[in-house]
């Protein structure tokens, strides 16, 4: 008997060792720095936006009272810089990839080939659960995407779907960019 | 050896399992997870989901009579091992139910049963998952021995054959849901390959196996001898039975087609070794089923599961002094085992009864018994009279410390013999008995 359970523990062990070195989880920190989320008043929706300049260049606008269910828009007002290193630059915004619970779209500001600004003009938030989900999980995904410069972002647990149509999204708004 | 190896590698592959089961969440886990109280209580609610499930799994694999694992660990094992591991599943699958609403709830701010109502009305596969829960509560309480106790076994079983509805009705919403499947596809593949492992087992080795191997061998009830009181043999004709492998101490699961019974199916040890032309079980007539099988009528077709069982003159050393002890009718085993060790094998019989009435098949060992050159030595009398201890069977077989001990019979027989076994310095895999050889009702 004994020797059964020491057989199964090390078999767990064994096995969540394996399985965590070859595909360590990727914990953030939750003071995460840098990342606001920009959450505006009675409509229930919101825009999230981040820089890694600390140059914010965003007006959160929200979609008409009433209608919860539509996205919230961000007029984006940032000024282009000079494309002094001759890379590209602009604002982008990706495809709309729906979800089981709503449409995710993601935008992104280019500057030189590089992400310098991302923000969500569409996210779910249909009922209260997908809301407080897209506000955890939001900041994250926008910070992973200024870590990664690419759409392969790990995504959040908990918001499977948001992370997986941020993903399909970004795709699309990277494809745009050219870079 | 070979036997403890299979085992234990069975057994680390059990615990291997459970790590990657517990690691797909570890990587899939983020900074959100741990936000705040709720986040933390809807992680500890999907641990608690798929530890759950994975007992479950193991649980069903327990009793899949996958050949291996039943040759190493017996089936009387496996199936103690399921009714102890089954409850765990339970309580675990019922915390995260109550975990993940729980932290819904708090997350949203919301009542427990509007959210509850909401996941169940929005989210997708949560209805038939729900409806899996309440199934599995069924199946689980009904095996609680109080409940178990004031039902018939055929009610039971029919309750307990849902769990496997609950898993499969339960299954879609982890796959859709589940923040670890959905963002990692390799944990995904793993359990998708987790579910279908399993439910391929059951339909080869519950379904498919049996159905063919009871077709093919063309079993029939040849005729029914009165042994003694309310005892009888059934005569099972077939063809190329030894196709099938078994041996005297196996058991089978049988199911005799008659108007009444076609649905019940039960274990009985076989009391001869099998031909190849026959198969022969003996009954005690105390329960209703083995009571309807004696009026059975000639030709009835007969379907089996089996053969199962350790309980085989395969796992003695050979060379050994063998001693075969059997209690009322849970001799007829033994009688099939007798004849299958080597012929030079020295062996003895205590065959405890009450009265002489119960002292079934005595003439096949008497037989036997001049013929292999065994001693047979029937104890019949009160428990007083012939008390199993270590002195008492020395008396009788000066070998007993050194002997195989084959033991079948009521409990307390088989109690009392393991401690004298224990008492003598026998080691455990010199003492053989089986729950499932034994049916005295």
């Amino acid at each position: 008997m004994l020797r059964k359970i020491a057989l199964l523990a090390t078999g767990t062990v064994g096995g969540v060792v394996a399985v965590v070195a070859y595909h360590p989880p990727t914990l953030h920190p939750v003071n995460a720095v840098g990342v606001a989320l920009v959450a505006t008043t009675s409509t229930g929706t919101t825009a999230a936006t981040t820089t890694t300049t600390g140059k914010t260049g965003t007006t959160g606008k929200t979609g008409s009272a009433g209608t919860p269910a539509t996205n919230g828009k961000t007029g984006t007002t940032t000024t282009t810089p000079a494309p002094a290193t001759g890379g590209k630059s602009g604002v982008f915004a990706g495809n709309t990839a729906n979800t089981q619970w709503g449409p995710v779209q993601v935008q992104i500001t280019v500057t030189n080939g590089k992400i310098t600004q991302v923000s969500a003009l569409q996210y779910p938030n249909g009922d209260q659960r997908s809301k407080s989900i897209a506000q955890q999980s939001i900041p994250y995904l926008i910070k992973q995407t200024l870590a990664t410069q690419t759409a392969n972002v790990a995504g959040v647990s908990g918001a499977s779907y948001t992370s997986d149509g941020w993903r399909r999204s970004l795709a699309s708004a990277i494809l745009k960019a050219g870079i | 050896m070979k036997k403890r190896f299979v085992a234990d590698q069975a057994t680390l592959f059990t615990g291997i399992g459970m790590g990657f089961t517990i690691a797909i969440q570890v990587i899939s886990l983020s900074a959100t997870d741990f936000a705040g109280v709720y986040p933390v209580i809807t992680t500890v609610s999907r641990f608690c989901a798929l530890v759950g499930s994975y007992l479950a799994i193991i649980g069903v694999l327990m009793i899949a009579r996958i050949p291996w694992i039943e040759q190493a660990v017996g089936h009387d094992r496996l199936v103690t091992w399921h009714r102890k591991s089954a409850p765990y599943s339970l309580y675990f699958i019922s915390l995260h139910v109550l975990l993940v609403v729980i932290g819904y709830a708090g997350s949203d701010q919301n009542v427990i049963g509007r959210t509850l109502w909401t996941m169940i009305r929005t989210y997708p596969w949560m209805l038939p998952a729900t409806v899996g829960f309440l199934l599995l509560v069924l199946a689980g309480v009904s095996s609680y021995r109080e409940f178990r106790a004031r039902m018939t076994y055929e009610t039971w079983w029919v309750l307990h054959l849902y769990t496997y509805l609950a898993i499969a009705l339960s299954f879609m919403h982890q796959i859709l849901t589940g923040a670890m499947f959905i963002t990692n596809k390799l944990a995904r593949y793993y359990w998708i390959a987790l579910y279908l492992f399993v439910a391929f087992a059951i339909l080869i080795w519950r379904v498919l196996i049996p159905l063919i191997r009871s077709i093919r061998h063309q079993l029939r009830v040849e005729k029914i001898v009165h042994e003694g009181p309310g005892i009888i043999s059934i005569y099972i004709k077939g063809q190329n039975i030894l196709k099938l492998n078994a041996v005297g101490g196996n058991f089978f699961s049988w199911r005799f087609i008659t108007k009444n019974d076609w649905y019940q199916s039960h274990p009985y040890s076989l009391s001869a070794p099998p031909t190849n032309s026959h198969l022969r079980i003996t009954v005690k007539g105390l329960g209703d089923h083995s009571k309807a099988l004696e009026n059975m009528k000639p030709g009835a077709r007969v379907f089996i599961e089996g053969p199962y069982g350790i309980f085989t003159s395969k796992n003695a050393q050979v060379g050994r002094h063998v001693v075969l002890i059997g209690g009322g009718v849970g001799i007829t085993p033994l009688r099939a085992i007798m004849e299958e060790f080597p012929n030079n094998t020295q062996i003895d019989v205590l065959f405890r009864a009450s009265n002489d009435a119960d002292l079934v098949l005595r003439e096949e060992l008497d037989f036997l018994a001049e013929k292999m050159s065994a001693r047979v030595h029937y104890l019949v009398g009160s428990r007083k009279v012939h008390p199993m201890t270590q002195a008492y069977i020395e008396q009788l077989v000066p070998q007993f410390r050194d002997s195989e001990i084959y033991i079948c019979g009521p409990e307390p027989l088989v109690s009392a013999v393991r401690e004298a076994a224990i008492d003598a310095g026998i080691p455990k895999d010199r003492f053989h008995d089986e729950a499932f050889a034994f049916h005295g009702d």
